[in-house]
């Protein structure tokens, strides 16, 4: 009997100790790479894609949610392409698979189910979560998406970014537009979105434009913002191209290569952004252009235009003032004994030429013709404001052979690099 | 007998060939001087007027003064005739607004005619006529009629440029590629020939060296061409103007 329970008992913990053995060696952990916990944690923008939303199509291209009072759809191409409209209050989705109408909606988000999955929006590709929201009876459409994707659909609209031998500037872009995202993440634009899509913030078109050089240069620089030396990530400017001639409104200069309170933007004495095609340019207008300016621009109305039109007018230009690089600030306009002053941005609707839109920027000078009393020309230097980084002076600092860290070091000079993710 | 020039005359001929040929050559240098070479704020401080007073004599003037002109025997580029006014008013705009200087609407016997320019010689009513079919106008048509000829033109005396030589020196280009490695651009214009129709052609400027596309009088022209470059293959393709 003593002999049969001792077996009993050592078969048992013979059959306890496998099963510790096997429950043990079975669940020992396979370390794939960090755990969620340690993975970066990317911030989310969220991008203001039409303010005044009426009519659009929506293509969903991967699994998305739609969370609504009366059920949870899940979506993807098979419903085909939504022709989106929103009037009389009422906003309607509409394929050839699916109707989906809403009346007293006052958000309707399109979640996203896992990463790859994105969406057309009036034919732009899209990352990441779309949302129509009522805001004061209008709908606005806003694109929520991790700061990386929303990076590559910003860096290759701001700066050309398919030649390899741009990349050092290509990396500084990177920098800057992170810089100002990051920004204003924390100042936001509205409650409901923290980014224009346009050059009231940053110029972003979507994640489908093909540029692997912006991409790497995302990479390349991974979570690095500029900051003060508090620590504190700051608002940073940038433009197109300053003309040889930075713009000294920009708080962030204390004084390289420094003269009367400005920087030029020079190399060993060449000017670091003569690559640029708006280094220099020419425009020319005559009276009745400046007229039709003055009219769309809401200076003078459109019956006091016919009458000077018909029976001849004196009209003067008079810069009143200028910044210290030399930027028109103020600008007086003189028919006749009317007199109108305009400044800054004005200044540069109101003397577009036919074709164009704006002039490239207030760096210029007038000059009469000698041959015709109502003609006169405009010379002007650079595209853009003037603050901050001179993108095609980043792009000629980079032939030198200057690193994007060099780059960033010469525009922001009272700022560091600070790693944020 | 036989006239030997000597090597002394001939070196005379050569001098003046020379000085001829420099002081045709001069304009371009002093304009390459006036706007790339020099900071913007000596170019102002040089050059700017910063009050400038402009006078438009009026439709009803235009049509009447002739105080500065005299009457001659010419041509001009007719791009519309009709009955409707306010129609050849708008085409009149129009062409103003592609800075087309010289723009008349004249009347007469009831008819509203738009003419352009005001020529001596055929061949440049032609070159008119040219630019205006390639924008699409292709019922212009040159025309012999009476033309205003200046009666006097005095040139202030001045070493600067004047601003219309300026203007007129430079084009329009498409800007593809820019570098500071003459080989990098060679190839880089080797490779856009195959690609676009426009020729391709390289300007060094300083230590850069310019990979451009086409050569274009007005911008209009050159920005239908920009989009079609930016859709093949060239996205960072951007107008800008060159001297010629």
């Amino acid at each position: 009997m003593v002999f049969a329970a001792r077996h009993v008992l050592r078969r048992a913990v013979f059959f306890i100790a496998l099963a510790l053995m096997l429950l043990f060696g079975c669940a020992r952990q396979v370390h794939r790479g960090p755990g969620p916990a340690l993975r970066p944690k990317f911030p989310s923008v969220r991008v203001l894609l039409d303010e005044n939303f009426t009519t659009g199509t929506l293509l969903l291209l991967g699994d998305y949610r739609l969370d609504s009072e009366e059920a949870v759809y899940i979506l993807n191409k098979s419903v085909g392409t939504f022709q989106v409209r929103f009037s009389d209050g009422r906003l309607l989705f509409r394929s050839k698979q699916r109707r989906l109408s809403y009346r007293h909606i006052e958000k309707l988000d399109f979640i996203p189910l896992n990463d790859s999955s994105s969406f057309q929006w009036n034919g732009t590709l899209y990352r990441g979560k779309i949302t129509f929201r009522k805001i004061g009876g209008k709908i606005a459409v806003v694109n929520t998406l991790l700061l990386p994707w929303y990076l590559e659909g910003v860096v290759p609209n701001e700066i050309p970014s398919h030649t390899l031998d741009y990349l050092p500037a290509i990396e500084a872009q990177a920098v800057a537009a992170r810089t100002f995202a990051f920004y204003q993440l924390q100042h936001p634009a509205a409650d409901y979105f923290d980014l224009f899509a346009d050059t009231r913030s940053q110029v972003y078109r979507g994640t489908g434009k093909n540029a692997p050089l912006a991409n790497k240069a995302i990479r390349e620089t991974m979570g690095l913002v500029l900051a003060d030396s508090a620590g504190k990530v700051t608002e940073t400017q940038y433009h197109s191209t300053c003309g040889g001639i930075l713009d000294s409104g920009n708080k962030y200069f204390t004084g390289t290569a420094r003269t009367n309170g400005v920087l030029n933007d020079k190399n060993d004495g060449d000017f670091n952004c003569a690559g640029s095609p708006l280094f220099r340019w020419v425009r020319s207008l005559n009276t009745r252009t400046l007229l039709k300016n003055l009219v769309s621009e809401n200076f003078i109305s459109a019956p006091v235009a016919d009458s000077l039109r018909k029976n001849g007018f004196t009209l003067g230009l008079q810069v009143l003032s200028r910044s210290a690089s030399g930027r028109i600030t103020r600008l007086r306009v003189q028919i006749n004994d009317h007199t109108i002053d305009v400044a800054n941005n004005r200044i540069r609707r109101l003397l577009r030429t036919g074709d164009d839109g704006a002039l490239p920027s207030n760096l210029f000078f007038l000059k009469s013709s000698r041959q015709d009393s109502a003609k006169f020309y405009i010379i002007g230097a650079g595209f853009g404001h003037g603050r901050g980084m001179c993108q095609w002076g980043a792009i000629g600092q980079g032939l030198d052979g200057k690193t994007y860290r060099n780059i960033l070091r010469f525009y922001y000079p009272a700022l560091t690099l600070k790693k944020i993710y | 007998m036989k006239k030997i020039y000597s090597a002394k005359t001939f070196s005379y001929f050569l001098a003046v060939l020379f000085g001829v040929s420099v002081s045709i050559a001069q304009p371009s240098q002093k304009l390459k001087t006036f706007l790339w070479e020099k900071d913007f704020e000596t170019l102002r401080k040089n050059f700017a007027e910063d009050q400038i007073i402009l006078k438009d004599i009026g439709d009803i003037k235009q049509r009447l003064e002739l105080r500065s002109f005299t009457e001659a025997p010419g041509m001009r580029v007719q791009i519309f005739a009709g009955t409707d006014r306010e129609n050849a008013e708008n085409i009149a705009e129009q062409a103003r607004a592609w800075q087309l200087d010289s723009v008349y609407v004249e009347e007469s016997k009831d008819l509203f005619k738009v003419q352009l320019g005001n020529f001596r010689e055929r061949i440049e009513a032609e070159k008119l006529l040219d630019r205006l079919r390639f924008k699409g106008m292709e019922n212009a048509w040159i025309v012999h009629t009476a033309i205003h000829v200046p009666k006097s033109s005095v040139k202030r005396q001045t070493s600067e440029p004047e601003a219309a030589d300026v203007a007129a020196s430079l084009v329009y280009t498409i800007q593809l590629f820019v570098t500071k490695d003459a080989v990098k651009a060679r190839q880089f214009q080797q490779e856009a020939s195959k690609e676009i129709p426009q020729p391709v052609w390289i300007r060094p400027e300083g230590n850069l060296w310019k990979v451009l596309a086409g050569k274009f009088d007005d911008e209009s022209s050159a920005r239908q061409s920009l989009s079609a470059i930016r859709s093949a293959h060239f996205p960072d393709a951007w107008l800008t103007q060159v001297a010629k």
